[in-house]
């Protein structure tokens, strides 16, 4: 008590709005607040963001320039190789097509409704990551909502929205979980984000490999099936465990992305049954 | 007209921990723009407009990242009380010396006081995540901003003031 003499009224008032803070957000007294904060923070946000992006951009890129060069070569090997398997397709597709005009086929339109946003804050620690975009129910966007990176992989899930704008948990942050598996292959397996940042590929079993694309596998309803989520980076433990330690480096880069999809037209199982009488 | 300056600086201190500090991380741990700016309020204009600025900033900030503001105004909390122990305990220490602890020690508490908030809602621990990527680096971003901050307004002749506070004001 001798070190808080002259401030004990101060901190006995501070913990006091504290509780009444908490007890406050509980029942949602601060969210018309915070709502309107956030309409009037948000451009001013944007704004700074484009500012010192770059800035922040070419401190971190002069720090791995080694690292970089190293990416770029095999992302230019990566380049070419997609490129020639996207001809290949290419030639498939319109070979499909032919088919199907043949056999008389229509096929549906995929894809699904997106609502473009960009990224105006960013909360990464360790234990948490967490994107502000500046769309929200205005736009149609609702909790539970599936986030894509601008290519489509999987980047994660809308978890509070307002009127302008919303917070995304990423898929690196450590509560989030995804139903996934790895691509052409029967192994089904959990997505969970971990201590700093990272994905590991948890309850997989079988034969899983450096380099294997993971994607999401759809079961429980909360994410469409197929889309990409990363590809193995490592694979540790002993043949006897019943499922392998697996690293996984994410599709999209998430702490340069500037722009993301919402994916208004996939109502998740979370939303369905929030939404039933 | 003070009391304005004093409002216009705290949003822009606020807007700069949401939009600004996230952008230049180090490890895990991202500048704490608002524990340097409360310091420096307190050292340069005396505590109390510094115990005005905490609970301010705790719900600005709060409610630009979505974090619970009472947990921010709870981290902040130490800061002034820590402050004015390093200056009345008697260690031999100067002014500057104390103000780089109390970033140091403050910054640490807050960092591990605001990780509490996750991991008791379900967040995967880890001891080498806490220390490594968030505590040690957050220490030495915040040693080194106060020290950005200190010394030159040092050399232009600003001296820090007491952190007591009088008993006719309580």
């Amino acid at each position: 008590m001798l070190i808080f003499s002259r401030y004990t009224w101060w901190v006995g008032a501070m913990v006091g709005l504290a509780i009444l803070l908490a007890v406050a957000g509980q029942v949602g007294l601060l969210k018309p607040f915070q709502g309107l904060f956030l309409t009037v923070e948000s451009p001013v946000d944007h704004v700074l963001t484009g500012v010192f992006q770059p800035v922040a951009t070419f401190l971190s890129n002069a720090g791995n320039i080694n690292s970089i060069e190293s990416e770029n070569r095999k992302l230019r090997l990566q380049n070419e190789d997609l490129q020639n398997r996207v001809t290949q397709l290419k030639q498939d597709s319109a070979r499909v097509t032919e088919l199907e005009q043949a056999l008389n086929i229509n096929q549906g339109a995929g894809g699904g409704v997106r609502v473009a946003a960009n990224i105006v804050n960013r909360e990464s620690t360790p234990f948490t990551d967490v994107i502000a975009i500046d769309r929200g129910a205005h736009d149609g966007i609702k909790n539970g909502m599936v986030v894509l990176s601008s290519q489509g992989s999987l980047i994660g899930t809308v978890t509070t929205t307002f009127p302008g704008s919303s917070f995304i948990r990423l898929i690196t942050d450590s509560k989030s979980k995804v139903a996934a598996q790895i691509l052409n292959s029967a192994t089904d397996g959990v997505i969970q984000g971990s201590a700093n940042r990272t994905l590991t590929f948890t309850l997989g079993t079988g034969n899983i490999k450096v380099g294997d694309t993971i994607v999401s596998s759809g079961l429980g309803g909360n994410y469409p099936a197929g889309l990409p989520i990363g590809t193995v980076s490592e694979v540790s433990g002993s043949p006897e465990d019943l499922s392998p330690k697996v690293k996984v480096e994410p599709m999209v880069r998430l702490s340069t992305a500037q722009t993301v999809l919402v994916l208004t037209s996939f109502i998740p199982q979370r939303i369905g049954v929030q939404g039933q009488p | 007209m003070r009391v304005i300056v004093y409002c216009v600086n705290l949003v822009l201190l606020a807007l700069a921990q949401v939009a600004i500090a996230p952008l230049f991380p180090l490890g895990g741990a991202i500048p704490d723009l608002a524990l340097i700016g409360i310091l420096a309020l307190a050292l340069y204009e005396g505590p109390h407009p510094a115990m005005v600025a905490i609970p301010v900033l705790a719900l600005l900030i709060g409610f630009g990242t979505d974090r619970s503001p009472s947990l921010l105004l709870l981290a902040y909390l130490p800061v002034l009380p820590l402050a004015f122990f390093l200056a009345t305990a008697g260690l031999p220490l100067n002014r500057y010396a104390q103000a780089s602890l109390t970033a140091v020690i403050g910054g640490m508490a807050a960092r591990f006081f605001l990780a509490l908030g996750p991991l008791t809602q379900g967040a995967a621990f880890s001891v080498g995540g806490l220390t490594k990527d968030l505590l040690l680096p957050g220490a030495f971003l915040d040693w080194a901003l106060l020290t950005a901050a200190f010394i030159p307004l040092r050399f232009l002749g600003r001296e820090a003031s007491r952190l007591t506070l009088s008993r006719s004001s309580y």
